[in-house]
């Protein structure tokens, strides 16, 4: 575990987790923007976001800070640990700050053709779709668990870019849809589900957007 | 990812700040400032104009914001420290979102309940965190430069939920992103005003509704009361007798800074 950051995880954790009270964490914010003026800190800091490699590093509040602290300054945290993270955390505005990390300075060029899983141009995006659909690490003895597991997770997936809704993310989540797996029906009846509690026009939106067909009333 | 009529309803709920209530606030003030209570361990760092301290915790009300009170409200935030900093600002062309309006309000609950994590707010136990993040992206897309508001929580005789009105400021980093470092909006503040007040604001972690005064609840059922100011108490040998007289007496006596 590096220097910095373990000396930094309680401070971090004071000053970004609300069970200690809004009084607690501003104090620590304050004190933190001081530490950030001192000559030479912030660089440090950036060394060792940059290079480190293990995720208990911070604690989850901590992380949440320091992703949206690393990208305003173009801080790239190194994408085994974003990836790990993903996978640790159900929060899923927790999993939207590490795509938004992730995919902040990424674009994607339209096509006609959506861009499929196998082929995604964004590595991250790309390893995350994989993980979630690979099935050879389920218990092939179960037919029911083995469906429902990924697709569960392929759902919190979804929501996720979606959520992020840029264009890189919505391609991911074409990509994700249509991808041909054993979760492929399940999560096309999730998506109609979470679409049928939207308005019609906001539900037309994301028919557009994702290229799927969904009931319009 | 929202369709056209909850876009309508949030944008008629935006106002450019010339006509928005903050230009209003601002014209009886007699100026744009706005005025920001810290502990007093802050009050060395602003007795020069500083930057305020954009408040980025989850747990706020707007999201990842600089919170602060038009000076029209001079005491209403006491509730949070004792040092009143003073900054002033320029609100031209600031979109303003007045979350005190009914309508507005109910526009921010459409919008939310439209986006896809809405399910995760209402279902697990994440509120908090996706509290925080539903508003930041809600003031990013649609480029909020204020949020008006009413007060969360009251200072006992300092605070009025019914009339009084908060500030929620968003500095940008790049346009669209929100910005969680130093504010530059408000970023002219000092150390301007000292309350002798303190008051709890939380109890186990939980914020209070109506954080009572914590001295004056007590010092206005002493009938005998008298001050002396800090400098000269501090090298006054009468000063154990006079602490002794007022002990003896059920008084207190107010050692106070000289302005």
């Amino acid at each position: 575990m590096s220097d910095l950051l373990s000396l930094a995880r309680d401070f971090l954790e004071r000053m970004a987790n609300p069970v200690y009270g809004f009084a607690d964490n501003q104090e620590y914010s304050l004190r933190f923007a001081q530490l950030l003026l001192r000559e030479g800190f912030e660089g440090s800091l950036r060394r060792e976001i940059e290079t480190v490699s293990d995720k208990e590093a911070l604690t989850s509040n901590g992380w949440l800070w320091i992703m949206r602290w690393a990208t305003s300054r173009k801080i790239e945290i190194p994408e085994d640990i974003l990836v790990a993270l993903f996978e640790e955390w159900s929060s899923v505005a927790g999993r939207c700050a590490i795509v938004q990390h992730a995919t902040d300075l990424a674009t994607i060029r339209p096509t006609r053709e959506l861009p499929r899983l196998e082929e995604f141009p964004n590595r991250f995006l790309a390893r995350i779709m994989k993980s979630v659909t690979e099935t050879d690490r389920e218990d092939v003895m179960d037919e029911r668990r083995s469906v429902e597991r990924p697709a569960r997770s392929a759902e919190s997936l979804l929501v996720v870019f979606l959520q992020v809704g840029t264009p890189v993310t919505l391609a991911a989540a074409s990509a994700l849809l249509r991808h041909q797996w054993r979760g492929h029906d399940a999560l096309f009846e999730y998506l109609r589900a979470l679409a049928s509690t939207l308005d019609s026009e906001t539900r037309s939106v994301w028919s557009d957007r994702l290229r799927v067909d969904l009931p319009r009333e | 990812m929202v369709g056209a009529g909850i876009i309508r309803a949030v944008e008629n709920a935006i106002e450019p700040f010339d006509t928005s209530q903050l230009a209003r606030i601002v014209s009886r003030a007699g100026g744009a400032y706005a005025i920001k209570f810290v502990k007093s361990r802050w009050a060395e760092s602003y007795l020069t104009p500083s930057q305020l301290k954009i408040s980025d915790t989850p747990a706020l009300t707007w999201g990842t914001a600089t919170y602060v009170t038009p000076l029209i409200f001079p005491l209403s935030s006491a509730l949070y420290g004792r040092i009143g900093l003073v900054t002033d600002f320029d609100a031209a062309g600031w979109r303003v979102f007045d979350a005190t309006v009914p309508s507005a309000r109910t526009a921010y609950i459409r919008w939310a309940q439209a986006q896809p994590i809405f399910s995760d707010l209402v279902l697990t136990v994440h509120s908090t965190q996706t509290n925080h993040f539903l508003r930041n992206k809600f003031r990013e897309d649609f480029n909020i430069d204020c949020v008006l508001f009413s007060p969360d929580q009251e200072a006992d005789l300092h605070t009025d939920r019914a009339t009084h009105i908060w500030m929620a400021v968003t500095d940008w980093r790049t346009p669209g992103k929100i910005d969680a470092n130093m504010s530059n909006r408000l970023g002219r503040a000092r150390f301007t005003v000292l309350l002798d007040e303190e008051f709890v604001i939380e109890e186990n972690g939980l914020p209070i509704r109506l954080a009572e005064r914590q001295i004056e609840k007590a010092t206005e059922r002493i009938m005998m009361r008298s001050c002396l100011q800090i400098t000269a108490a501090r090298t006054d040998p009468a000063l154990p007798g006079r602490v002794i007289q007022h002990y003896l007496a059920g008084g207190y006596l107010h050692l106070f800074i000289e302005p």
